[in-house]
């Protein structure tokens, strides 16, 4: 990484010095899709606007180098959160205190003129400086079942706190936008939605097709491999002594339920046929989309379905549901079914499989519809709003009786979470502490 | 032999699950009585913060150890039993779950009921939170489980052909054991027409078909000669904000009438003093209201669809469960034919006999004779 000293600005144009939190990246693919969206449009945005933007980095230490590796010279990244051997309890508190602090002082420091905060999170945000926030969804109010109670809250205290301190949002589909309308009336005015087409940064080999159904998604709730995996189990009993099977491979951050839906294929009897294969490179996941058959994704919720539109680059037919965001993004490109009825799943997996002509068709209308998809103009637009957030002036906030409710919520939330655990230390349950995973950097 | 009963649906408000565990559990502590029974007022991850309202049986060979348990200390007791680091209090042979979990039980063996898989054939009368918890009973199930219990042949049927191949792993013994009725069936049959309204039963969501009903009643009304009232009984259910204002409105004008939540013995007074008894749901994992009608001797009309054939017989009027232009033509042949009325309720009253929990109780404690020795 590189300390820029000199803040040299240039008079025709306004230099749009950013600081972007990234703490709360994880390491490998725990975020999901989002993480990789956002490198992509941190790298894009440095193409698009070059030499007019600086970045400035807030990181935590387990993602600190993965971050830094995408900087340029004039650009800085900033250790402010430590993560590694530590659990959820004692960074959330550190959240609300250090690292606010320190991020604090860095962005007055450094002049920043433009805070990003491409998860969506607040701890940074200052009245002094006009905030982008980036929201991809909003589970914790379309599908609550994915997440524990206690997250469930956070993430209720974070959007309150989001819906104020944000100038601007991004969203990556209408069906986001629509849904922080909705929940959170945030007025259309102050959102931009640019989706995530970002199938670009894999390139296909040139790999025959192999036989099987191919699902990435790590293993949610939401994303829905348990009737996947009945359905699945439907299929083969269909197929069984008439034609050949098609495998099912599963990618996805390898966490405990993946082992739970690993028990489950066994109990199913389907073991041998389901291949999980957890967090995958991108190169191997290039090779995936290359010599997969068919992409099956029953997730029930979605922000927008990267694995859609990479299908569609890749030659995939796609079998999926009318849930969330989805067919805003598979369009007319796909074969539609229930998906939570594992015996109408069954069907769509044999009539892709059986059907040579209905997956040519389905591929030709995924071709057709990926070229309207372009990730270049969606950076353009996030850079043509970062430059107009960057020259305004300081943002003048109205403090108002909200910050009253502002604070009972977050003393609320505390208390509860103290409460929790000392619960938990009472009846001695060892909180689930996430460090098996991080690595320590030097 | 020790048999373990889950009875912790029982201590809160009790619907369905809750109210068939209590009758199963007051009939097997009534004819075990060579047997140790033993209720789990808490049981897996159905905890609950009180457990006064829960089952009980006064017998000198029931015990129920975590009657009057506090939440916490139950649920530290469960985490042990899920850790493998403590059998279940009462150290059960065979342990019987009414509250769609699979929990880890210990040395016992786990008997499954089975209500229906309508989460997986019908997802669509689900809520999202009983479809996943439902799902993940199952399939706990199917490696938790020693044997599973049906409450309809329909519910066994559906279990085998959505997982036909999954069965041939372990290929769990089963049985098909219905439940019985609420009420004791009456001694006598209708001799002639009733003068009372029209009754259905069930809460208001999309499972139980209450628009079509309600369009129905509304060609009924108009086609009768003396149209009678369409009483309804009948919590509030999910979806329906739509349904209860159409309610409100046909309350205001008079001829529907309804009742909300009734107490059992308001509802048996309710079959009892009906014309007919209307159902016309979409899907049914046994179809006790049938049955209750039946036991009441108030004439059926019913879809003929899921596990409703297998309780009503030739007991019932099915209707073809298309439109509600033909409902309500079942609802106006009924009204002119009196000695079809007649044959009906005393069929219907004859059938409701052959069902009764006692029975019930004798054929799952010969089942778990089955299990234990398998």
């Amino acid at each position: 990484m590189a300390n820029s000293s000199c803040a040299r600005l240039d008079p025709a144009s306004v230099m749009i010095k950013v600081a972007v939190d990234l703490s709360p990246m994880r390491p490998g693919g725990q975020n999901g899709g989002v993480k990789l969206a956002i490198l992509e449009f941190l790298k894009g945005l440095k193409a698009e606007l070059g030499d007019e933007l600086r970045y400035l980095f807030l990181t935590a230490d387990d993602t600190h180098n993965e971050a830094a590796s995408i900087l340029g010279e004039r650009d800085s990244a900033h250790c402010v959160l430590r993560r590694v051997g530590r659990g959820n309890f004692s960074q959330s508190i550190e959240l609300a205190t250090r690292f606010k602090v320190i991020a604090a002082s860095l962005l007055k420091r450094e002049g920043v003129n433009l805070l990003y905060s491409p998860f969506g999170t607040v701890q940074v945000a200052s009245d002094q400086v006009p905030t982008v926030a980036m929201v991809v969804d909003l589970l914790h109010r379309d599908y609550p079942y994915s997440l524990p109670a206690q997250t469930r809250e956070w993430r209720e205290l974070q959007f309150r706190k989001l819906v104020r301190a944000a100038h601007f949002f991004q969203v990556i589909s209408d069906y986001t936008s629509l849904r922080l309308q909705r929940l959170y009336n945030v007025p259309a005015e102050q959102i931009l939605i640019t989706r995530l087409p970002i199938h670009g940064r894999l390139s296909a080999s040139k790999a025959p097709r192999e036989p099987f159904f191919f699902y990435p998604a790590n293993f949610w709730i939401h994303k829905n491999h348990e009737t996947l995996l009945v359905a699945y189990q439907i299929y083969l009993a269909q197929t069984a002594g008439k034609r050949s099977h098609w495998s099912l491979f599963l990618t996805g951050f390898p966490d405990e339920r993946m082992g739970v839906l690993q028990q489950i294929a066994a109990d199913l009897g389907i073991a041998e046929q389901v291949k999980f294969l957890g967090h995958v490179p991108e190169q191997e996941l290039a090779k995936l989309y290359s010599t997969a058959s068919c992409l099956v994704f029953p997730s029930l919720h979605e922000g927008y379905g990267i694995p859609i539109a990479e299908a569609m680059s890749f030659g995939v037919p796609i079998i999926c549901g009318k849930n969330s965001s989805i067919p805003e993004i598979a369009g007319d490109a796909a074969y539609y079914e229930e998906m939570r009825n594992p015996s109408k799943l069954a069907e769509a997996l044999l009539a892709i499989s059986g059907d040579e002509t209905l997956r040519q068709k389905l591929i030709a209308l995924g071709r057709k519809r990926i070229d309207t998809f372009d990730f270049s103009g969606e950076v353009k637009r996030l850079a043509e709003l970062f430059k107009t957030l960057a020259g305004r002036p300081k943002p003048v906030r109205q403090h108002s009786a909200k910050h009253l409710d502002e604070i009972l919520s977050t003393s609320v939330y505390y208390g509860r979470s103290i409460a929790r655990h000392a619960l938990n230390a009472a009846v001695n349950v060892p909180l689930r502490v996430e460090n098996q995973f991080s690595q320590k950097i030097p | 032999m020790r048999i373990g009963l889950d009875v912790a649906q029982t201590c809160v408000e009790r619907h369905g699950c809750g109210w068939l565990a209590d009758r199963v559990a007051t009939a097997i502590g009534n004819i075990c009585s060579g047997d140790d029974v033993i209720l789990y007022h808490q049981f897996g991850e159905w905890l609950n913060w009180g457990t006064s309202e829960g089952t009980t049986i006064s017998r000198q060979n029931v015990s129920a150890p975590f009657l009057g348990s506090s939440w916490l200390s139950a649920s530290i007791a469960w985490k042990r039993i899920e850790a493998g680091r403590a059998n279940l209090p009462g150290d059960p042979e065979i342990v019987h779950s009414f509250s769609f979990q699979a929990p880890a039980v210990g040395n016992a063996r786990l008997v499954y009921t089975v209500y229906d898989l309508s989460f997986w054939t019908h997802p669509e009368f689900a809520t999202e939170a009983n479809r996943l918890s439902c799902q993940r009973g199952l399939l706990n199930a199917l490696r938790r489980a020693s044997a599973l219990v049906f409450i309809s042949e329909n519910s066994r049927n559906d279990f085998l052909s959505l997982l036909r191949y999954a069965d041939r792993v372990r290929a769990l013994p089963s049985a098909v054991i219905p439940p019985a009725s609420r009420f004791s069936s009456l001694a006598e049959a209708r001799t002639g027409f009733f003068s009372g309204p029209w009754l259905s039963v069930g809460a208001m969501e999309p499972r139980n078909n209450v628009d079509l009903l309600l369009d129905a009643f509304e060609i009924y009304r108009e086609r009768s000669d003396r149209p009678r009232k369409l009483r309804l009984a009948g919590g509030k259910g999910w979806k329906s904000e739509a349904i209860w204002k159409r309610i409100a409105d046909l309350q205001r004008r008079g001829v529907v009438e309804h009742r909300g939540d009734v107490s059992d013995n308001e509802l048996e007074r309710l079959y009892s003093e009906a014309f007919g008894f209307v159902f016309p749901s979409h899907f049914e994992g046994f179809g006790l209201p049938v049955l209750e009608s039946m036991s009441k001797a108030c004439p059926v009309i019913c879809t003929k669809n899921a596990s409703l054939p297998e309780v009503g017989g030739e007991a019932v009027q099915y209707w073809d469960g298309k439109s509600a232009e033909t409902l309500a033509g079942s609802m106006l042949k009924l009204e002119q034919d009196e000695s079809q009325y007649v044959r009906l309720s005393k069929s219907g009253l004859d059938r409701s006999r052959l069902f009764s929990w006692e029975k019930t109780a004798r054929e799952l404690r010969g089942f778990y004779d089955r299990v234990s020795s398998s």
